[in-house]
């Protein structure tokens, strides 16, 4: 009975993994949200050109500097796709799935056990952090590869860093760094609210140090200012230095590509769903069905979950002033990650849209709901320790007294006496908040979904021919869409910046259309089939009859010529298009090897000063061609490819390269060696303990 | 009058107590009332936070004088 109840919360937690995450090990694909569908050749391209600083096969390219921090992960997910014969079944559960399942109940465990004296709750700790709403619609959403796994190791971070606070030495300060590093590896973002939340237990330490040890403010400063700062600022930046220092020297801005929507005050105010009830009671806006911007009346149910986690104050005890901090460290915590996470909504909503403007980093959070991640934090720790307290109360008082009539609790069953019905009824009340989950009614990668068979049969064709070409997507991509760096995927929302469907149609009617999709490249223009109902949406909700109408649309187009065999999804021809390189002078013979996404090797026959190239990818200042040593620097061409003036009559080669990448690769070689000198000087300590 | 009787808890509880009231108010859909509750009992809990973790710094230093005068 014993060894039974001991266990029993290991099993509550194993069966909620096996009924929540039931996906992983069903026999389908996972898709949905965010959650990118790769196919076999995406395995290939992340082996050899993960740490790329162009991206080439969407749209018409772009510079992946600012989003390179999470390159050796892909790294990773090509290597062992590649070990595991390309099996994507298998590799994205391995990378993704089952390190964040086990990432996040251990992380959780391990920052429990740090803080609260009594083991017994630990279960609790998982049961709100693993499966709160938030995370499940993170997860739903598809962002387990970034935010989730950046979010499975933040407990683990801040029991490093308390471990650094208390005990400073290389090796914690190397510990911590390693996991910042992982964390800023994971999630740009979450690194940064990680980094906020970590560092406000160092400055609650330092005020609460200074006023108990009467301390000097500069010696307390000087004496933690090494491990606890600059040597884990200074590993992080080694190791990140693969995309740190192109972007340093480059000055690109990741956001500027992304244009106004992501960096105004009027986009944080339309994506503040959540209100101050929302985030203070743990409750993602839009749970359970997780359709964007639609959110629900509050569930008054959820509010005692911040009345769990708050109690936890009362038990505050003068004696044990270190338990004392650690609560009103994560009780601040929670309350700074629910006002931030209720963005631009009352209470003072005008602070958050400040920050946006003023604090440096805060650009990144257009969309406040990240803050909950301190909210999970915070309640990970405090209710389980209000739930120990009440619980050891219950234990100690088997007689209480209400006006004056004393009772006495008397039972003959070990299990249900009052402590372990309280333990049953909260543990039930934190289940019962996902009951959504447990019940498969979450959408999204919680669904198994099967790729359609139209779009296998789209893949195979393209996939066999070896020619560059690009399809336009009518109105925009689907998710089982393929594409490769040989056949990049365009949208015809981002082509056209239309976000009506008719428009887009209309626009593709124009005289002038057919030109240009020539000179993009577009070999195919694809008006997908939409069995997610993602795109064709009126309301919010599917609309089968837009779908005919821009099928119907498309169908008309004279220019177009249908190809048949795709069952649903419309495939039309377009005749003559342009290749990867070409040139509006006639007497110019182009061809061209592809090396990488960042470098091409460019024979030219019959050439004319004066003729120009264009290289049919989205203009940037860094492409540089070079003949002989000599650079010519490349110009735009109709405001959107690359294009060159050559200067030199005859027949020659010259190579395109996107110059970043050499900063890149200096920098890969920093990072490589500051990892090797990181885990040489952590295993040397190990060896040497033993 | 709780900052002026300063008593530990009582921002606390009264915090609580909001978040509590406010657990019905939201069942009714009397949201005016119930948001406004969660406002408050916010802010109360952060009042108590402050107040604890002054009284958790001070504590020790409270200590040491007791001990020099004895």
């Amino acid at each position: 009975m014993e060894t039974f109840k001991k266990y029993l919360p290991y099993l509550l937690i194993g069966a909620l993994c096996v009924l929540i995450y039931k996906v992983i090990f069903s026999p389908y694909n996972i898709s949905g949200g965010d959650y990118e569908s790769y196919s076999a050749v995406s395995i290939i391209n992340f082996i050899h050109y993960s740490f790329s600083a162009w991206e080439n096969k969407i749209n018409f390219g772009w510079s992946t500097i600012g989003l390179l921090h999470g390159a050796l992960l892909n790294f990773i997910f090509g290597w062992l796709g590649y070990l595991l014969q390309n099996s994507i079944y298998l590799t994205e559960r391995l990378v993704w799935w089952i390190p964040f399942i086990i990432f996040s109940v251990f992380s959780s465990i391990l920052l429990y056990r740090r803080i609260i004296s009594h083991s017994g709750f630990k279960y609790l700790s998982v049961l709100i952090y693993s499966f709160n709403t938030y995370i499940l619609l993170i997860i739903s959403g598809g962002q387990i590869a970034g935010i989730g796994l950046a979010y499975a190791i933040a407990p683990a971070l801040v029991y490093s860093l308390i471990n650094l606070i208390e005990k400073q030495n290389v090796k914690n300060s190397i510990l911590f760094s390693l996991l910042l590093s992982l964390a800023v590896l994971f999630d740009l973002r979450s690194a940064y609210i990680l980094i906020l939340g970590v560092y406000l237990y160092f400055v609650l330490y330092l005020i609460y140090t200074i006023i108990l040890n009467k301390q000097n403010l500069y010696t307390l400063l000087f004496k933690n200012f090494f491990f606890v700062i600059i040597l884990p600022v200074l590993v992080v930046v080694l190791l990140h230095s693969f995309w740190l220092l192109p972007i340093s020297i480059v000055h690109q801005n990741p956001l500027d590509q992304f244009g106004s929507g992501y960096t105004t005050n009027s986009a944080v105010q339309f994506f503040s769903f959540a209100k101050i009830e929302d985030s203070i009671s743990l409750l993602h806006p839009n749970w359970p069905e997780n359709i964007f911007g639609k959110t629900y009346f509050m569930r008054p149910e959820f509010l005692f979950l911040p009345i769990l986690a708050f109690l936890s104050l009362l038990f505050v005890n003068r004696k044990k002033k270190q338990e004392g901090l650690y609560i009103i460290y994560f009780a601040i915590l929670g309350l700074l990650g629910a006002f931030l996470a209720k963005g631009a909504n009352d209470p003072f909503g005008g602070i958050y849209l400040w920050m946006f403007d003023h604090v440096p980093g805060f650009i990144m959070f257009r969309d406040p709901t990240k803050w909950y991640l301190l909210v999970a934090l915070s309640y990970s720790i405090l209710i389980p320790f209000t739930i120990g307290k009440i619980y050891e109360r219950l234990k100690f008082k088997p007689q209480f007294s209400i006006i004056n009539l004393k009772f006495q609790i008397k039972s003959k069953f070990k299990i249900f006496n009052y402590q372990y019905l309280f333990l049953i009824f909260t543990t039930l009340y934190l289940i019962l908040l996902i009951r959504s989950a447990i019940f498969g009614q979450l959408g999204g990668t919680f669904k198994p979904a099967e790729v359609p068979k139209d779009y296998v049969k789209l893949e195979q064709f393209l996939s066999s021919q070896n020619n560059f070409s690009r399809t336009f997507w009518v109105p925009t991509t689907q998710r089982f869409g393929f594409y490769s760096d040989i056949h990049p995927e365009v949208s015809a929302t981002d082509f056209y910046s239309l976000y009506d469907s008719l428009s887009i149609t209309k626009a593709l009617q124009k005289v002038g259309a057919e030109k240009q999709l020539q000179e993009a490249g577009v070999k195919y223009v694809i008006v997908p089939y939409d069995p997610e109902g993602e795109i064709y949406l009126s309301d919010r909700k599917y609309d089968e009859k837009l779908y005919r109408k821009v099928l119907d649309n498309v169908s008309k187009i004279s220019y177009l010529h249908k190809v048949n065999g795709f069952g649903e999804i419309g495939v039309y021809q377009v005749s003559d298009p342009m290749d990867h390189f070409w040139s509006p002078a006639n007497n110019l013979v182009i061809n061209y090897q592809y090396n990488s996404p960042v470098q091409y090797d460019v024979t030219l026959k019959n050439a004319h000063s004066g003729d120009k190239i264009v290289f049919a990818e989205s203009y940037d200042v860094h492409w540089i061609a070079t003949e002989n040593g000599q650079n010519i620097a490349s110009i735009p061409y109709d405001k959107r490819y690359n294009s060159f003036l050559l200067n030199k009559n005859g027949s020659y080669s010259i190579n395109i390269y996107y110059s970043p990448q050499t900063y890149v690769n200096i920098g890969i070689i920093v990072s490589g060696v500051t990892f090797a000198i990181v885990v040489g000087y952590l295993l040397f300590v190990l060896v040497k303990r033993k | 009058m709780l900052l002026y009787k300063h008593k530990e808890n009582s921002f606390l509880l009264l915090g609580l107590v909001c978040l509590l009231i406010a657990i019905p108010l939201f069942y009714f859909y009397i949201f005016f009332t119930a948001e406004r509750l969660v406002w408050y009992g916010i802010l109360l809990i952060l009042i108590e936070c402050v107040y604890k973790f002054i009284i958790l710094s001070y504590i020790k230093s409270d200590d040491k004088k007791e001990n020099k005068d004895k």
